[in-house]
Protein backbone atom coordinates (compact mmCIF):
# COMPACT_ATOMS: atom_id res chain seq x y z
CA UNK A 1 0.00 0.00 0.00
CA UNK A 2 1.31 3.40 -0.90
CA UNK A 3 0.57 6.15 1.53
CA UNK A 4 -0.94 9.23 -0.05
CA UNK A 5 1.40 12.20 0.39
CA UNK A 6 0.29 14.39 3.26
CA UNK A 7 -0.32 17.86 1.90
CA UNK A 8 -0.09 20.47 4.63
CA UNK A 9 -1.54 23.89 4.04
CA UNK A 10 0.88 26.66 4.94
CA UNK A 11 -0.14 28.26 8.26
CA UNK A 12 -1.00 31.58 6.62
CA UNK A 13 -3.28 29.85 4.10
CA UNK A 14 -5.09 27.96 6.84
CA UNK A 15 -5.52 31.17 8.81
CA UNK A 16 -6.88 32.87 5.67
CA UNK A 17 -9.26 29.96 5.02
CA UNK A 18 -10.42 30.16 8.63
CA UNK A 19 -10.91 33.91 8.26
CA UNK A 20 -12.80 33.48 4.96
CA UNK A 21 -15.33 31.31 6.77
CA UNK A 22 -15.82 34.10 9.24
CA UNK A 23 -15.91 37.00 6.81
CA UNK A 24 -19.52 37.81 7.71
CA UNK A 25 -18.60 38.12 11.41
CA UNK A 26 -15.67 40.39 10.56
CA UNK A 27 -17.98 42.46 8.36
CA UNK A 28 -20.48 42.86 11.23
CA UNK A 29 -17.64 43.83 13.56
CA UNK A 30 -16.37 46.36 11.02
CA UNK A 31 -19.84 47.75 10.35
CA UNK A 32 -20.80 48.04 14.02
CA UNK A 33 -17.50 49.64 14.99
CA UNK A 34 -17.74 52.03 12.01
CA UNK A 35 -21.11 53.24 13.37
CA UNK A 36 -19.53 53.85 16.78
CA UNK A 37 -16.36 55.50 15.47
CA UNK A 38 -18.21 57.78 13.03
CA UNK A 39 -20.64 58.78 15.79
CA UNK A 40 -17.68 59.54 18.09
CA UNK A 41 -16.15 61.72 15.37
CA UNK A 42 -19.49 63.53 15.00
CA UNK A 43 -19.41 64.17 18.77
CA UNK A 44 -15.90 65.60 18.39
CA UNK A 45 -16.85 67.85 15.48
CA UNK A 46 -20.36 68.97 16.37
CA UNK A 47 -21.62 67.18 19.45
CA UNK A 48 -21.95 68.07 23.12
CA UNK A 49 -18.51 67.85 24.71
CA UNK A 50 -18.90 69.89 27.89
CA UNK A 51 -18.42 67.00 30.31
CA UNK A 52 -15.32 65.62 28.60
CA UNK A 53 -11.92 66.61 30.00
CA UNK A 54 -9.72 69.01 28.06
CA UNK A 55 -7.53 66.15 26.78
CA UNK A 56 -10.56 64.11 25.69
CA UNK A 57 -11.99 67.14 23.88
CA UNK A 58 -8.79 67.49 21.86
CA UNK A 59 -8.70 63.88 20.63
CA UNK A 60 -10.90 63.01 17.65
CA UNK A 61 -12.06 59.82 19.47
CA UNK A 62 -11.92 61.49 22.89
CA UNK A 63 -15.51 60.48 23.74
CA UNK A 64 -14.47 56.81 23.59
CA UNK A 65 -11.67 57.46 26.11
CA UNK A 66 -13.85 59.27 28.63
CA UNK A 67 -15.52 58.39 31.97
CA UNK A 68 -13.98 55.21 33.47
CA UNK A 69 -11.34 55.21 30.72
CA UNK A 70 -9.61 58.05 32.57
CA UNK A 71 -9.48 55.96 35.79
CA UNK A 72 -8.07 52.94 33.97
CA UNK A 73 -5.35 55.15 32.47
CA UNK A 74 -4.52 56.55 35.94
CA UNK A 75 -4.16 53.00 37.36
CA UNK A 76 -2.01 51.96 34.40
CA UNK A 77 0.29 54.96 34.78
CA UNK A 78 0.50 55.40 38.57
CA UNK A 79 -0.99 52.31 40.23
CA UNK A 80 -3.83 52.15 42.74
CA UNK A 81 -4.56 54.77 45.39
CA UNK A 82 -7.50 54.73 47.81
CA UNK A 83 -8.62 58.28 48.53
CA UNK A 84 -10.67 57.93 51.74
CA UNK A 85 -14.22 59.23 51.47
CA UNK A 86 -13.83 60.17 47.80
CA UNK A 87 -14.12 58.42 44.43
CA UNK A 88 -10.91 56.55 43.68
CA UNK A 89 -9.47 53.90 41.42
CA UNK A 90 -9.46 50.64 43.50
CA UNK A 91 -13.07 50.35 42.23
CA UNK A 92 -11.57 49.24 38.88
CA UNK A 93 -10.29 45.69 38.44
CA UNK A 94 -6.62 45.27 37.47
CA UNK A 95 -6.33 43.24 34.24
CA UNK A 96 -7.30 46.01 31.81
CA UNK A 97 -4.94 48.65 33.29
CA UNK A 98 -2.19 46.00 33.38
CA UNK A 99 -2.69 45.36 29.65
CA UNK A 100 -2.71 49.13 29.01
CA UNK A 101 0.62 49.40 30.81
CA UNK A 102 2.12 46.52 28.83
CA UNK A 103 1.07 48.22 25.56
CA UNK A 104 2.48 51.51 26.84
CA UNK A 105 5.79 49.79 27.62
CA UNK A 106 5.81 48.62 23.97
CA UNK A 107 5.59 52.26 22.88
CA UNK A 108 1.82 52.69 22.37
CA UNK A 109 0.20 55.67 24.10
CA UNK A 110 -2.41 54.92 26.76
CA UNK A 111 -5.21 56.54 24.73
CA UNK A 112 -4.53 54.48 21.59
CA UNK A 113 -3.78 51.32 23.60
CA UNK A 114 -7.20 51.44 25.24
CA UNK A 115 -9.04 51.75 21.94
CA UNK A 116 -6.95 49.08 20.18
CA UNK A 117 -7.37 46.61 23.07
CA UNK A 118 -11.11 47.16 23.40
CA UNK A 119 -11.93 46.98 19.68
CA UNK A 120 -9.52 44.12 18.96
CA UNK A 121 -10.86 42.08 21.87
CA UNK A 122 -14.40 42.69 20.62
CA UNK A 123 -13.58 41.01 17.30
CA UNK A 124 -12.21 38.02 19.24
CA UNK A 125 -15.36 38.06 21.41
CA UNK A 126 -17.62 38.03 18.34
CA UNK A 127 -15.74 35.10 16.77
CA UNK A 128 -15.79 33.11 20.02
CA UNK A 129 -19.44 33.97 20.70
CA UNK A 130 -20.41 32.78 17.21
CA UNK A 131 -18.56 29.50 17.72
CA UNK A 132 -20.13 28.99 21.16
CA UNK A 133 -23.63 29.80 19.91
CA UNK A 134 -23.29 27.55 16.84
CA UNK A 135 -22.25 24.70 19.16
CA UNK A 136 -25.21 25.23 21.51
CA UNK A 137 -27.87 26.09 18.90
CA UNK A 138 -27.44 26.08 15.08
CA UNK A 139 -25.63 28.05 12.40
CA UNK A 140 -28.48 30.42 11.49
CA UNK A 141 -29.22 31.18 15.13
CA UNK A 142 -25.50 31.84 15.74
CA UNK A 143 -25.21 34.21 12.76
CA UNK A 144 -28.23 36.18 13.93
CA UNK A 145 -27.12 36.36 17.58
CA UNK A 146 -23.60 37.43 16.54
CA UNK A 147 -24.94 40.17 14.27
CA UNK A 148 -27.13 41.47 17.12
CA UNK A 149 -24.15 41.47 19.49
CA UNK A 150 -22.06 43.42 16.94
CA UNK A 151 -24.63 46.23 16.75
CA UNK A 152 -26.20 46.02 20.23
CA UNK A 153 -27.23 49.57 21.28
CA UNK A 154 -25.19 49.57 24.51
CA UNK A 155 -22.33 47.96 22.57
CA UNK A 156 -20.59 51.30 22.04
CA UNK A 157 -18.92 50.41 25.36
CA UNK A 158 -17.07 47.60 23.51
CA UNK A 159 -15.22 50.37 21.64
CA UNK A 160 -14.45 52.51 24.71
CA UNK A 161 -11.43 52.35 27.03
CA UNK A 162 -13.37 49.85 29.16
CA UNK A 163 -12.60 46.14 29.81
CA UNK A 164 -16.04 44.81 28.75
CA UNK A 165 -14.92 43.43 25.37
CA UNK A 166 -11.94 41.66 26.99
CA UNK A 167 -14.21 40.08 29.61
CA UNK A 168 -16.73 38.96 26.99
CA UNK A 169 -13.93 37.44 24.88
CA UNK A 170 -12.42 35.67 27.91
CA UNK A 171 -15.80 34.34 29.10
CA UNK A 172 -16.86 32.94 25.71
CA UNK A 173 -13.41 31.51 24.92
CA UNK A 174 -13.30 29.90 28.36
CA UNK A 175 -16.66 28.21 27.82
CA UNK A 176 -15.61 27.08 24.32
CA UNK A 177 -12.38 25.60 25.66
CA UNK A 178 -14.29 23.77 28.40
CA UNK A 179 -16.79 22.36 25.88
CA UNK A 180 -13.82 20.97 23.94
CA UNK A 181 -12.36 19.41 27.08
CA UNK A 182 -9.46 21.86 27.33
CA UNK A 183 -9.82 22.60 31.00
CA UNK A 184 -6.51 24.35 31.64
CA UNK A 185 -7.05 27.09 29.00
CA UNK A 186 -10.66 27.27 30.18
CA UNK A 187 -9.48 27.97 33.73
CA UNK A 188 -6.87 30.51 32.61
CA UNK A 189 -9.41 32.41 30.49
CA UNK A 190 -12.03 32.33 33.27
CA UNK A 191 -9.40 33.71 35.66
CA UNK A 192 -8.61 36.47 33.16
CA UNK A 193 -12.32 37.38 32.93
CA UNK A 194 -12.61 37.63 36.72
CA UNK A 195 -9.42 39.70 36.94
CA UNK A 196 -10.85 42.23 34.49
CA UNK A 197 -14.39 42.69 35.89
CA UNK A 198 -16.18 41.21 38.93
CA UNK A 199 -18.92 39.86 36.60
CA UNK A 200 -16.25 37.58 35.12
CA UNK A 201 -16.60 35.17 38.05
CA UNK A 202 -20.04 34.12 36.78
CA UNK A 203 -18.47 32.18 33.91
CA UNK A 204 -17.82 29.65 36.69
CA UNK A 205 -21.50 28.60 36.48
CA UNK A 206 -21.37 27.18 32.92
CA UNK A 207 -17.96 25.68 33.71
CA UNK A 208 -19.35 23.90 36.79
CA UNK A 209 -22.29 22.63 34.74
CA UNK A 210 -19.95 21.28 32.02
CA UNK A 211 -17.66 19.69 34.60
CA UNK A 212 -20.67 18.02 36.25
CA UNK A 213 -22.02 16.72 32.92
CA UNK A 214 -18.68 15.14 32.00
CA UNK A 215 -17.72 13.89 35.48
CA UNK A 216 -18.30 10.20 34.72
CA UNK A 217 -16.33 10.17 31.48
CA UNK A 218 -13.21 11.94 32.81
CA UNK A 219 -10.28 10.28 34.60
CA UNK A 220 -9.62 11.65 38.16
CA UNK A 221 -6.88 14.13 37.19
CA UNK A 222 -8.94 15.64 34.36
CA UNK A 223 -11.92 15.79 36.68
CA UNK A 224 -9.74 17.82 39.02
CA UNK A 225 -8.75 20.06 36.12
CA UNK A 226 -12.43 20.63 35.32
CA UNK A 227 -13.20 21.55 38.93
CA UNK A 228 -10.05 23.69 39.07
CA UNK A 229 -11.17 25.60 35.95
CA UNK A 230 -14.47 26.42 37.68
CA UNK A 231 -12.61 27.58 40.82
CA UNK A 232 -10.03 29.65 38.88
CA UNK A 233 -12.19 32.80 38.44
CA UNK A 234 -12.87 32.94 42.20
CA UNK A 235 -9.16 32.51 42.92
CA UNK A 236 -8.23 35.26 40.44
CA UNK A 237 -10.84 37.60 41.92
CA UNK A 238 -9.49 36.83 45.42
CA UNK A 239 -6.01 37.84 44.27
CA UNK A 240 -7.22 41.44 43.85
CA UNK A 241 -7.91 42.21 47.56
CA UNK A 242 -4.64 40.45 48.42
CA UNK A 243 -2.82 42.75 46.00
CA UNK A 244 -4.62 45.81 47.43
CA UNK A 245 -3.53 44.72 50.89
CA UNK A 246 0.04 44.45 49.59
CA UNK A 247 0.19 47.95 48.05
CA UNK A 248 -2.40 49.94 50.04
CA UNK A 249 -2.39 47.94 53.30
CA UNK A 250 -6.15 47.63 52.96
CA UNK A 251 -7.69 44.42 51.55
CA UNK A 252 -11.11 46.13 51.62
CA UNK A 253 -10.00 49.03 49.41
CA UNK A 254 -12.30 47.82 46.59
CA UNK A 255 -15.36 47.89 48.89
CA UNK A 256 -14.39 51.30 50.27
CA UNK A 257 -13.96 52.72 46.78
CA UNK A 258 -17.30 51.21 45.65
CA UNK A 259 -19.01 52.86 48.64
CA UNK A 260 -17.57 56.21 47.60
CA UNK A 261 -19.08 55.59 44.13
CA UNK A 262 -22.46 55.13 45.87
CA UNK A 263 -22.61 51.32 45.79
CA UNK A 264 -23.44 49.48 49.03
CA UNK A 265 -24.60 45.91 48.61
CA UNK A 266 -27.41 44.74 50.90
CA UNK A 267 -30.25 42.22 50.81
CA UNK A 268 -32.72 45.09 50.68
CA UNK A 269 -30.85 46.66 47.74
CA UNK A 270 -33.62 46.06 45.17
CA UNK A 271 -36.17 47.66 47.54
CA UNK A 272 -33.90 50.69 48.00
CA UNK A 273 -33.29 50.85 44.23
CA UNK A 274 -37.04 51.05 43.55
CA UNK A 275 -37.66 53.47 46.45
CA UNK A 276 -34.97 55.81 45.17
CA UNK A 277 -36.09 55.85 41.52
CA UNK A 278 -37.84 59.22 41.93
CA UNK A 279 -34.84 60.75 43.68
CA UNK A 280 -32.46 59.26 41.10
CA UNK A 281 -34.63 60.59 38.26
CA UNK A 282 -34.58 64.08 39.79
CA UNK A 283 -30.77 63.91 39.97
CA UNK A 284 -30.22 62.39 36.54
CA UNK A 285 -33.08 61.54 34.20
CA UNK A 286 -30.84 59.11 32.30
CA UNK A 287 -31.56 56.52 35.01
CA UNK A 288 -34.67 55.71 32.94
CA UNK A 289 -32.35 54.27 30.31
CA UNK A 290 -30.83 51.82 32.82
CA UNK A 291 -34.22 50.83 34.23
CA UNK A 292 -35.44 50.12 30.68
CA UNK A 293 -32.25 48.12 30.04
CA UNK A 294 -32.82 46.03 33.19
CA UNK A 295 -36.37 45.17 32.10
CA UNK A 296 -35.20 44.44 28.53
CA UNK A 297 -32.41 42.15 29.78
CA UNK A 298 -34.82 40.19 32.02
CA UNK A 299 -37.22 39.73 29.06
CA UNK A 300 -34.36 38.61 26.80
CA UNK A 301 -33.05 36.17 29.44
CA UNK A 302 -36.55 34.68 29.60
CA UNK A 303 -36.65 34.42 25.79
CA UNK A 304 -33.24 32.71 25.83
CA UNK A 305 -34.45 30.21 28.43
CA UNK A 306 -37.53 29.49 26.28
CA UNK A 307 -35.22 28.98 23.27
CA UNK A 308 -33.38 26.25 25.16
CA UNK A 309 -30.26 28.06 26.36
CA UNK A 310 -28.39 26.05 29.01
CA UNK A 311 -29.66 26.79 32.52
CA UNK A 312 -26.17 27.53 33.84
CA UNK A 313 -25.81 30.32 31.27
CA UNK A 314 -29.24 31.71 32.17
CA UNK A 315 -28.23 31.66 35.85
CA UNK A 316 -24.96 33.47 35.03
CA UNK A 317 -26.79 36.06 32.91
CA UNK A 318 -29.41 36.61 35.60
CA UNK A 319 -26.72 37.10 38.24
CA UNK A 320 -24.94 39.66 36.04
CA UNK A 321 -28.15 41.65 35.44
CA UNK A 322 -29.86 41.32 38.82
CA UNK A 323 -27.00 41.45 41.37
CA UNK A 324 -26.08 45.13 40.69
CA UNK A 325 -29.63 46.08 41.77
CA UNK A 326 -28.66 44.80 45.25
CA UNK A 327 -26.33 47.83 45.47
CA UNK A 328 -29.46 49.96 45.74
CA UNK A 329 -29.37 51.53 42.27
CA UNK A 330 -30.08 50.77 38.61
CA UNK A 331 -27.10 52.88 37.54
CA UNK A 332 -24.99 51.39 34.71
CA UNK A 333 -26.95 48.12 34.43
CA UNK A 334 -27.21 48.83 30.69
CA UNK A 335 -23.42 48.37 30.56
CA UNK A 336 -23.16 45.52 33.10
CA UNK A 337 -25.76 43.49 31.18
CA UNK A 338 -23.56 43.52 28.07
CA UNK A 339 -21.69 40.58 29.64
CA UNK A 340 -24.87 38.51 30.08
CA UNK A 341 -24.26 36.23 27.09
CA UNK A 342 -27.79 34.71 26.93
CA UNK A 343 -29.25 38.18 26.31
CA UNK A 344 -28.11 37.93 22.68
CA UNK A 345 -29.53 34.41 22.41
CA UNK A 346 -32.86 35.76 23.63
CA UNK A 347 -32.73 38.45 20.96
CA UNK A 348 -31.86 35.85 18.30
CA UNK A 349 -34.84 33.74 19.42
CA UNK A 350 -37.16 36.75 19.05
CA UNK A 351 -35.68 37.63 15.66
CA UNK A 352 -36.44 34.30 13.95
CA UNK A 353 -38.90 35.85 11.48
CA UNK A 354 -37.18 37.83 8.71
CA UNK A 355 -39.31 40.95 9.25
CA UNK A 356 -38.60 41.03 13.00
CA UNK A 357 -34.94 40.28 12.28
CA UNK A 358 -34.68 43.28 9.93
CA UNK A 359 -36.50 45.51 12.43
CA UNK A 360 -34.11 44.52 15.25
CA UNK A 361 -31.09 45.18 13.05
CA UNK A 362 -32.31 48.58 11.82
CA UNK A 363 -33.37 49.68 15.31
CA UNK A 364 -30.09 48.47 16.84
CA UNK A 365 -27.94 50.42 14.37
CA UNK A 366 -29.96 53.61 14.93
CA UNK A 367 -29.85 53.22 18.72
CA UNK A 368 -26.12 52.36 18.66
CA UNK A 369 -25.35 55.60 16.81
CA UNK A 370 -27.64 57.62 19.10
CA UNK A 371 -26.21 56.05 22.26
CA UNK A 372 -22.64 56.80 21.13
CA UNK A 373 -23.54 60.45 20.64
CA UNK A 374 -24.84 60.60 24.24
CA UNK A 375 -21.46 59.58 25.73
CA UNK A 376 -20.48 63.14 26.74
CA UNK A 377 -23.87 63.60 28.44
CA UNK A 378 -24.03 60.46 30.56
CA UNK A 379 -21.65 57.75 31.68
CA UNK A 380 -22.38 54.23 30.36
CA UNK B 1 -10.65 8.26 48.30
CA UNK B 2 -8.99 8.15 44.87
CA UNK B 3 -12.20 9.23 43.12
CA UNK B 4 -12.64 12.28 45.36
CA UNK B 5 -9.18 13.03 46.78
CA UNK B 6 -7.19 13.29 43.54
CA UNK B 7 -9.67 15.57 41.73
CA UNK B 8 -9.94 17.76 44.82
CA UNK B 9 -6.17 18.06 45.18
CA UNK B 10 -5.73 18.86 41.49
CA UNK B 11 -8.56 21.43 41.64
CA UNK B 12 -7.08 23.13 44.70
CA UNK B 13 -3.63 23.18 43.11
CA UNK B 14 -5.06 24.82 39.98
CA UNK B 15 -7.00 27.37 42.03
CA UNK B 16 -3.83 28.19 43.98
CA UNK B 17 -1.94 28.57 40.70
CA UNK B 18 -4.64 30.92 39.36
CA UNK B 19 -4.45 33.00 42.54
CA UNK B 20 -0.65 33.15 42.42
CA UNK B 21 -0.58 34.00 38.73
CA UNK B 22 -3.25 36.70 39.06
CA UNK B 23 -1.43 38.26 42.02
CA UNK B 24 1.88 38.15 40.12
CA UNK B 25 0.36 39.87 37.06
CA UNK B 26 -0.77 42.73 39.31
CA UNK B 27 2.44 42.94 41.34
CA UNK B 28 4.82 42.72 38.37
CA UNK B 29 3.01 44.94 35.86
CA UNK B 30 1.25 47.65 37.87
CA UNK B 31 3.38 50.26 39.64
CA UNK B 32 2.99 50.54 43.43
CA UNK B 33 1.76 53.92 44.72
CA UNK B 34 4.47 56.43 45.55
CA UNK B 35 5.30 57.23 49.21
CA UNK B 36 4.01 60.78 48.77
CA UNK B 37 0.62 59.60 47.46
CA UNK B 38 0.17 57.12 50.31
CA UNK B 39 1.13 59.81 52.83
CA UNK B 40 -1.36 62.23 51.24
CA UNK B 41 -4.21 59.71 51.56
CA UNK B 42 -3.20 59.00 55.18
CA UNK B 43 -3.32 62.76 55.83
CA UNK B 44 -6.82 62.86 54.31
CA UNK B 45 -7.96 60.20 56.77
CA UNK B 46 -6.66 62.43 59.61
CA UNK B 47 -8.25 65.60 58.18
CA UNK B 48 -11.65 63.91 57.89
CA UNK B 49 -11.69 63.36 61.65
CA UNK B 50 -10.90 66.98 62.57
CA UNK B 51 -13.44 69.74 63.21
CA UNK B 52 -11.10 72.70 63.47
CA UNK B 53 -7.50 73.95 63.55
CA UNK B 54 -5.37 76.74 65.01
CA UNK B 55 -2.50 77.91 62.86
CA UNK B 56 0.24 80.47 62.49
CA UNK B 57 0.66 81.87 59.00
CA UNK B 58 4.07 83.08 57.85
CA UNK B 59 3.43 85.63 55.13
CA UNK B 60 5.80 86.26 52.26
CA UNK B 61 6.74 89.77 53.42
CA UNK B 62 7.92 88.48 56.84
CA UNK B 63 4.88 89.09 59.02
CA UNK B 64 2.83 86.45 60.81
CA UNK B 65 -0.88 86.01 61.44
CA UNK B 66 -2.72 83.70 63.81
CA UNK B 67 -5.74 81.89 62.42
CA UNK B 68 -8.55 79.82 63.89
CA UNK B 69 -10.68 77.58 61.76
CA UNK B 70 -13.96 76.05 63.00
CA UNK B 71 -16.56 73.73 61.55
CA UNK B 72 -20.16 74.37 62.66
CA UNK B 73 -23.29 76.51 62.13
CA UNK B 74 -22.63 80.24 61.40
CA UNK B 75 -25.74 80.29 61.05
CA UNK B 76 -25.44 77.92 58.07
CA UNK B 77 -23.36 74.77 58.26
CA UNK B 78 -19.86 75.45 57.04
CA UNK B 79 -16.36 76.51 57.96
CA UNK B 80 -15.47 79.83 59.62
CA UNK B 81 -11.92 81.15 59.43
CA UNK B 82 -10.89 84.03 61.72
CA UNK B 83 -7.54 85.78 61.20
CA UNK B 84 -5.79 87.86 63.89
CA UNK B 85 -5.95 90.97 61.64
CA UNK B 86 -9.75 90.89 62.00
CA UNK B 87 -10.54 89.37 58.63
CA UNK B 88 -12.80 86.34 58.42
CA UNK B 89 -13.94 83.94 55.72
CA UNK B 90 -17.14 81.90 55.85
CA UNK B 91 -17.28 78.84 53.63
CA UNK B 92 -20.57 76.98 53.20
CA UNK B 93 -22.22 75.09 50.36
CA UNK B 94 -22.77 77.30 47.31
CA UNK B 95 -20.83 80.20 48.89
CA UNK B 96 -19.02 82.35 46.34
CA UNK B 97 -15.42 82.56 47.52
CA UNK B 98 -12.55 84.34 45.84
CA UNK B 99 -9.37 82.48 44.97
CA UNK B 100 -7.68 84.33 47.86
CA UNK B 101 -10.42 83.20 50.31
CA UNK B 102 -9.90 79.56 49.30
CA UNK B 103 -6.13 79.92 49.59
CA UNK B 104 -6.57 81.41 53.12
CA UNK B 105 -8.81 78.48 54.18
CA UNK B 106 -6.27 75.99 52.83
CA UNK B 107 -3.18 77.61 54.32
CA UNK B 108 -4.93 77.89 57.70
CA UNK B 109 -5.37 74.12 57.62
CA UNK B 110 -9.20 74.17 57.66
CA UNK B 111 -9.70 70.38 57.66
CA UNK B 112 -12.66 70.05 55.29
CA UNK B 113 -11.34 72.56 52.77
CA UNK B 114 -7.86 71.03 52.77
CA UNK B 115 -9.35 67.52 52.53
CA UNK B 116 -11.48 68.54 49.54
CA UNK B 117 -8.52 70.22 47.81
CA UNK B 118 -6.09 67.29 48.22
CA UNK B 119 -8.77 64.71 47.34
CA UNK B 120 -9.69 66.71 44.23
CA UNK B 121 -6.03 66.79 43.15
CA UNK B 122 -5.68 63.02 43.65
CA UNK B 123 -8.99 62.31 41.86
CA UNK B 124 -7.74 64.37 38.94
CA UNK B 125 -4.74 62.08 38.70
CA UNK B 126 -2.22 64.55 40.20
CA UNK B 127 0.55 62.65 41.95
CA UNK B 128 2.67 63.93 44.82
CA UNK B 129 6.41 63.99 45.26
CA UNK B 130 7.80 63.67 48.77
CA UNK B 131 10.94 64.57 50.72
CA UNK B 132 11.97 64.72 54.37
CA UNK B 133 12.21 68.38 55.50
CA UNK B 134 12.99 69.44 59.11
CA UNK B 135 11.91 66.10 60.50
CA UNK B 136 8.56 66.08 58.71
CA UNK B 137 7.56 64.60 55.38
CA UNK B 138 6.89 67.26 52.74
CA UNK B 139 4.30 66.06 50.21
CA UNK B 140 4.18 68.34 47.18
CA UNK B 141 1.48 68.71 44.52
CA UNK B 142 2.49 70.81 41.52
CA UNK B 143 -0.38 72.22 39.45
CA UNK B 144 -0.47 74.71 36.57
CA UNK B 145 -1.15 77.66 38.88
CA UNK B 146 0.46 76.81 42.22
CA UNK B 147 2.32 74.29 44.33
CA UNK B 148 0.64 72.90 47.44
CA UNK B 149 2.90 71.31 50.05
CA UNK B 150 1.61 69.39 53.06
CA UNK B 151 4.04 68.84 55.95
CA UNK B 152 3.21 65.58 57.71
CA UNK B 153 4.56 64.19 60.96
CA UNK B 154 4.33 60.99 62.98
CA UNK B 155 3.42 57.43 62.17
CA UNK B 156 -0.07 58.46 60.99
CA UNK B 157 1.10 61.27 58.70
CA UNK B 158 -0.70 64.03 60.64
CA UNK B 159 -0.62 67.39 58.82
CA UNK B 160 1.47 69.89 60.82
CA UNK B 161 1.94 72.55 58.16
CA UNK B 162 0.96 73.78 54.71
CA UNK B 163 2.78 75.84 52.09
CA UNK B 164 1.27 77.34 48.96
CA UNK B 165 3.56 78.80 46.30
CA UNK B 166 2.06 80.86 43.50
CA UNK B 167 2.86 83.81 41.28
CA UNK B 168 2.64 86.15 44.31
CA UNK B 169 5.16 84.20 46.40
CA UNK B 170 5.00 81.57 49.11
CA UNK B 171 2.87 81.43 52.26
CA UNK B 172 3.58 78.85 54.96
CA UNK B 173 1.71 77.82 58.07
CA UNK B 174 2.03 75.65 61.15
CA UNK B 175 -1.15 73.81 62.11
CA UNK B 176 -2.44 72.44 65.42
CA UNK B 177 -5.74 70.59 65.32
CA UNK B 178 -8.27 71.45 68.05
Amino acid sequence: MIDAPLIREPPLASVLAWMRERTAICAWWLGGRAVVLVSAVIVHVAGPRRRLSAIEQKHVLGALQSWDGRWYRIVAADGYLLVPGHQSDPAFFPLFPALLRVMHTLGVGYAVAGLVLANGAFLVALLAFHELTATLFDGGFARRATAYLAIFPFGYVFSMTYPESIVLAAMTLSALAAMRGRWLPAGALAAAAALARPEGVFVALPLVALAWQTRRTLPPIRRGCALGAALAPFAAAAAYPLYLDHVLHNPLAWNRAEQAWGRRFSLLGPVHAIERVGQAFAGNAWVVRDIAATILYVVLLYAAARAGAPRAWIAAGTAIVVLPVFSGAFTSIGRFGLLAVPVYWGLAAIGRRPRIDMTIRALSVALLAAATITIPLVFP
Amino acid sequence: MRTVGIPLLVALALAAAALGLAWSVEAVILPPPARGDLAATAALAVLQHQRGADSTLQLGRGGTLDATCMQGWFPRRGTLLRLSDGAQVLDYAHAHLTTQDVADLEIAGCPHVLDARVAHLLEDGARASSAITDGSLAVRFVTDRSTLTLYLAGRHDVPVGVAISGPRGTVRSRIRFQ
